[in-house]
Formats: structure tokens, sequence, C-alpha cells
């Protein structure tokens, strides 16, 4: 069993809390973009986020793990945009915890159990 | 100060703090909203106080009603427009569904007190879905108490029919028509390609219902001729119509009607009448004689429906630019002499303001010559059109907004493409068949829509919204089209844009002018509110209204939104609004038009919303229903707003 580090943690809260509130959202009808295509999108980012992590956490292939790293990033960056066009205020600050999880993931691997165990 | 007195001095104040706000409730009066625009002048204005640009931001939902009538098209039934002002008269909201039935709602918080159900026909005779844009009202000016049907509510139906029912219980009055019914269709004696659908309301005044129609736009070149009909309100018998194409022109075009709201100067006895193009919408080679009341403002005595004087806003129209709202009416001190006027907005987005009485104008209208190049075979062009540019036009006549350089980016120039063969000589440029067509602007959904303008009467102050759309449209040979939409289903065309305008030598194609992200080509605002001082003829603000919202996504607020629907102005200085595409409810500022309070309701209000006090609380009443013109969202939500009790 991998140690799990404190921005794995904070990288799968904030994609899930960016999954919860965008699932809300679509079902709300307040939520100003209930049904729409926008917050399907968001809400298969998020998944794809926490896929994403699921993936860097188990692979032992360095290549697979640097590419997931980087698509973890862009992935945050661009869903926080759409939560920004979205005016999903809760979701925008989830993807920017997200992204600054995910910068921290890359640039200080040793706050992560990830990269450790991928040279391992 | 000790501990008790701060406590008696903070009750003190608390008090006479509340106590204003208190006696205001219990002194407001009640405030009816008994006709589709407030009152018979179209003013759409509101004498109520207690919500003021102060408060504004306090207001909170008091009442929801969904009435269940709704569909978005996927099932057996068509997509329904729900897009009806409320009626508050008789201490009782009435309102009229999609599915045409009529609801009588407590004021108070919205609970049902009777419905009635005219069981037509849930098709799309004349239109895309089930629209509807409210009910009427009338009483008798002496009623006999105890006597059935001395107040009435009236509702017209897609497939026709006026119907009449007790305003108290919902009864059918069984001395209107046959029944309860009137067949409008039964005047429908010429060109009998679809029924007179009655989707407006009909205009009451005195004891006659004036009673315009609807038809099916851009399908046939010969259609029903426009025709506008008083009827005995007990009755429903024909007191008089009016037809507005010359005799000759009748059998081989058509329309021209009236389909939007009338307003009526009650004190001179004058009905006017916002007047459509003719048929078909885009090529008049079969129309080519002059058609002096086609898209006009008509003016008609109430009693006898003769035409008192007419004033043609486009000559020989092929772009449907219909006269689509009524007109407002006020009067306006200007350089020191009360003038009665008229103002009414149009889809080229200018105003005209003219001399009610007389039809002429008050600010000057100019005629100037127009684009006569590149007009399709058989096409008689007008050599000049109007143009009123002393007060401010909401679009510019010469300019289109130009190309957007986001538009252009995501597309990879894929929108400079696109109008790279089409033809643009500024407002009344011909329809094509050349190149790409006709650059369209401002295109048939606006410029300004059938919501009009509001006005304060104490002051002239004319609230105004707009929309600034560009279309492309070009104009297809018979043979051509009839093979562009070969192995189609029958009606599936309009999907994709094309019209058939069958018995023309021409259907078209008409396309919002964007990129394959959906993203506008053209610079925003898409859709603007103004404010005039009507009294001199100049803008005194003129902002980005509402938000374009795609897929979800919003656009900035300084895009602003392509909007339908009016605004509501309140005396105390607050306009109240939907009208844009963002499934928003907003209240501005009068004086500067700043935002001062907004509310998520469930679709696009492609209504205007009614204003009522009651028990000495003001309401604002919406229906959130959307048309699927601004964006892919119905409801069948009633939403009411005040401020806390």
């Amino acid at each position: 069993m991998r140690r799990v580090e404190w921005a794995d943690v904070l990288l799968t809260a904030a994609a899930a809390a960016g999954l919860y509130v965008s699932i809300r959202n679509y079902f709300d009808r307040l939520s100003g973009i209930q049904g729409e295509p926008g917050t399907l999108l968001v809400i298969v980012a998020c998944g794809l986020l926490l896929f994403g992590l699921a993936v860097t956490v188990t692979t032992t292939s360095r290549g697979v793990l640097v590419t997931f790293q980087w698509l973890i990033l862009l992935g945050a960056v661009l869903t926080a945009l759409a939560g920004w066009f979205l005016m999903s205020w809760t979701l925008t600050v989830a993807m920017v915890v997200a992204t600054g999880a995910q910068i921290l993931r890359i640039a200080l691997p040793e706050l992560t159990g990830i990269r450790r165990a991928a040279r391992a | 100060m000790t501990s008790s007195m701060a406590c008696l001095s903070f009750a003190i104040l608390t008090f006479a703090a509340v106590l204003p706000a208190q006696a205001q409730q219990a002194t407001e009066p009640t405030q009816e909203w008994s006709s589709f625009h407030g009152n018979l002048s179209a003013q759409k204005f509101s004498t109520a106080t207690q919500i003021t640009p102060e408060n504004v931001h306090q207001l909170e939902k008091a009442w929801e009603v969904h009435t269940g009538d709704v569909s978005d098209g996927s099932g057996d039934l068509p997509p329904s427009f729900f897009n009806a002002t409320p009626l508050f008269v008789n201490d009782t909201i009435y309102v009229s569904t999609p599915f045409y039935r009529i609801l009588a709602l407590d004021p108070g918080n919205g609970h049902v007190r009777w419905s009635y159900d005219s069981q037509s026909r849930l098709e799309a005779l004349t239109q895309p879905g089930l629209k509807t844009r409210g009910v009427a009202y009338w009483e008798a000016a002496e009623q006999i108490p105890g006597r059935a049907c001395e107040k009435r509510v009236y509702l017209g139906t897609m497939d026709a029919n006026l119907h009449a029912v007790d305003a108290d219980t919902g009864q059918p009055c069984a001395d209107f028509g046959n029944g309860g019914v009137v067949n409008i269709n039964q005047w429908n004696t010429s060109n009998d390609v679809w029924p007179l659908s009655v989707l407006q309301p009909p205009t009451v005044s005195g004891d006659q219902l004036f009673v315009g129609w609807a038809g099916w736009d851009w399908q046939y070149s010969k259609a029903p001729p426009g025709t506008v009909f008083a009827l005995d309100a007990r009755t429903g018998e024909l007191n008089w119509d009016l037809n507005f194409l010359p005799e000759e022109m009748r059998t081989k075009s058509g329309t021209a009607n009236v389909w939007t709201a009338m307003s009526v100067d009650e004190e001179r006895g004058i009905l006017y009448m916002p007047v459509s193009s003719p048929s078909p919408n885009y090529w008049g080679g079969n129309r080519t004689e002059p058609a002096p009341m086609a898209t006009s403002i008509t003016a008609a005595d109430v009693e006898t429906g003769e035409v008192l004087w007419s004033y043609q806003l486009v000559a020989h129209d092929i772009w449907d630019y219909d006269t689509n709202a009524a007109p407002t009416l006020v009067d306006l001190t200007i350089d020191g002499q009360e003038v009665p006027a008229l103002i009414q907005t149009t889809k080229m987005g200018m105003l005209f303001v003219l001399n009610r009485e007389t039809g002429e104008p008050i600010y000057p209208v100019e005629e100037r010559p127009v684009s006569q190049t590149g007009a399709v075979e058989g096409e008689v062009l007008a050599p000049t059109q109007k143009f009123s540019l002393a007060i401010p036009p909401m679009n510019d006549p010469f300019e289109w907004p130009g190309l957007w350089w986001l538009g252009q980016a995501t597309s990879l120039g894929g929108c400079g493409r696109k109008i790279e063969n089409t033809r643009y000589k500024g407002l009344y440029t011909p329809p094509t068949d050349e190149g790409q067509g006709t650059l369209f602007y401002p295109a048939t959904s606006g410029g300004m829509q059938w919501g009009g303008g509001a006005v304060d009467p104490r002051t002239g102050l004319y609230i105004i919204n707009t929309s600034r759309v560009v279309e492309t449209l070009r104009m297809i040979p018979r043979q051509e089209y009839d093979t562009l939409i070969q192995g189609r289903e029958e009606g599936s065309a309009s999907e994709v844009g094309l019209y058939p305008q069958l018995g023309a030598p021409y259907g078209f194609e008409l396309a919002v002018l964007r990129n394959w992200l959906g993203i506008p080509c053209w610079k925003p605002p898409y859709g603007t509110i103004a404010a005039y001082d009507l009294t001199t003829g100049e803008q005194v603000w003129n902002v980005p209204f509402g938000m374009s919202q795609y897929w979800g996504f919003y656009g900035m607020r300084d895009w602003g939104s392509p909007n339908i629907g009016g605004p509501v102005l309140t005396a105390s200085g607050v306009i109240f609004i939907g009208a844009s595409m963002d499934s928003r409810v907003r209240a501005l500022s009068a004086e500067t038009g700043e935002e001062l309070w907004s509310a998520i309701v469930d679709a696009p209000v492609n209504s205007i919303p009614a204003v009522y006090t009651w028990q000495g609380r003001q309401y604002v009443l919406f229906t959130a229903g959307g048309n699927q013109i601004l964006a892919p969202r119905v409801s069948d939500q009633i939403v009411a707003y005040a401020l806390p009790e």
C-alpha cells in the first residue's frame, strides 16, 4: 500500500467537491445551469480528474505518470475556467485548489508518495 | 448609558425604522394590472412605489406556481412557449397556459381558485410550438348582481377559437358565440392555408374586443390577408372588421395582419394597430402594387373601424420587419406644448414618435434612398425608406457591428469566410440569391421585439430593450431549393434554416451568423437597454442588458444578451424585466440602467412582467416559460416576488 500524502488528499477532495457541486448544479433548477451541456462537461471533467489521480497513484510507468500529471494540471485549469464561465463559483474555487495541489504534486514530489513509488 | 436604557433606545429606534414601512404597507392601495400592458395606452407603467431602488435588493420569492402545462417537444406534444403576461384584476390573477387553459390564482399565495380547459387541439398548427401570450378581461359597466358573466376572461387558441368564461367561476359564458366560444376562423375566407391563431389576447375597450391573429411565417406565398375583428364583448358578434391589404392583392398575397397587442386612446376613441408585413416575407414580386397599410401603424375609430390615418414604416417590406409591438401612448410636453404622442418601436431598431391624432411625426423622419442592387428576379424595390434618426436609433442603420476577433479566432477565420460573398449596404439591403446572400442587420429577431417599451407618463422617460443580432439571408431559386430539401421529412427543413415560401419562385435560407462553436461572429453587445427622454428626444443611457448563455456558459456582462420580452417601469424608478437568454429576472435603476437585483428562474422570461399591489403588498409577477428561440429551455413557472413581510 502506497503512502498517500496530503497533496494527493487535497487534489482528491477538490475534484470530489467539484464533482459533487456540478452534479448538484445539473439537477438544481435554480443553479442557472441545470441540464446544460456545459454542466455535463464539468461533471465528466471532475470524474476524469479523479480517474487521472487514481492512475498516477497506481501506475508504475514513468511515461504514464508524467503524461497524466500534466493532463491533470491541464484538466484542473480548464475546469476552473469552465466553472468561471458557468458562474459556478464553488466549482471554480475547487478547481483552483485542485490546480494548486497538482502544481505541488509536480513541483514537490516529496509531498506525494507517487514519484518515489514510481522510481522504486 | 445603562444596559436597560440602551435596550429601550434600540427598541424605539427599531420601532421607528419599521413603522414607516408598515404604515406604507397598510396604506398602499390595490393596484391592478388589468390588461396585457397594464393599461390600454401600452405604457407598462405601475404607480406602485413600495419597491424602490433602495430596497429592491431585498426582494424575495413570495410564491410560485407550476401549471403543469409544459412540453419540451421530446414527447408527443410540440414544445410549449409560455409567454403569457398575467393579469391582476377582480382580486384575482388570471393567466393562460400553452395548453390553452385559464388559471385563476389567489394573488397572495398563487393557490388555484379555478381553472378552465378550452380543450383546444395541442398541435403546432401555425407556430413551432404551443404558444400563448395571456388572457383579456372585461366587466360590464353596470353589473346586475347575481348574473353570471358580468365579468369575463377571454382566451384565444392556436386553433382559432376565442373562449369567454365567467371571471368568478370559470364557467363558459353561454351568451358568447356558440356556448362561450367564437370561431374566428369563420372569417378565414381567402387563402385559407392555416387557421387564424389567436395567441395574443384581445384588446378590450368599452364593450368591444379587438382581435388580431397570427399565422405561419415563411411557409406560403399566398396566405390569409390580414384582418382585425371588433367583436361585441357579450355576444361575440362581429361589429366590424378591417383588412389591411388592397382588395386586388388579397388573393395573391396575404398577411399584413396584427399578431401582436394593440393600444387604445379611450378618450379619443382611437384604436392603434401595429400591422405586419405581407406574404411572402422575403420576396415581393407577387405584390408590387402599393400596400400603404402593410408594415404600418394604423389608427381606426373604435366604433366603426374607419381608418383615421396610417403611417407606413417600411415600404414594400421584403425583410419581415413586421410592426411587432403595440405603440405606447403618452402625452408629452415638448417646447412647452402638450402633444398627444405615440411611440412605435421597430425591428429596425428605430423609434418613431408620432402625433397620435394626426399620424404626423413629432420628431423628424427622413426619407432616404436605399440600396437598389442585388435584388432577385421579379422584385421591385422601394427607392426610399423612412429613417427616424432624430431620436438616436438603438441599432445602427448604416453599419453592422463588424467581425469579432473571438469568433474569428475560434473558427480560424471561419467567420470571415462566411461573410466573404455576402452583400451589405446598410439597413434595407435587398435579399439576394447572389454569393452567400445578404448580411441581415438588424435581423428578423430584432431590433426591438414585441415586448415594446415602457414609459413614465409623468416625465416622458421611455425604457426600451433591443437585440443586436446578425443573420445571413440567402434567397434560393425554387429548383435549387427543392433539390436541397429532397429526402427531408416534411417540415424538418426549418431545422437547418431552410424555409419554402411555397408559391414564390424563391425559398430562402436564414441563419444566425455564428461559428462552429456557436460563438457569434459579430462584435458584442448582443442586447442593450436604454432610456430616452421623449420630451427632448435624447438618449439618457444605454447599457448592455442581460448575459448571453450557450451550453450553460455565460458571456461577459459587457456582451449583453439577445432579448425577447418587455420591461415594466414603476413610479419609484425601478425597471423590472426578464427577456434575456440567461433565465434571469432583473430590477434595474430607471435613472442609470444599473442592475439592482436579479434572480434565477426556470427558463427565459419571454413575456412582460405584471406589477400589482394587493392587501398593501407590492408584487412583481413573471412567467418563466421560454420560447426555444433564445435558449432550448422551457418551463411552466409563474413566480411572484415581493419585499419581506
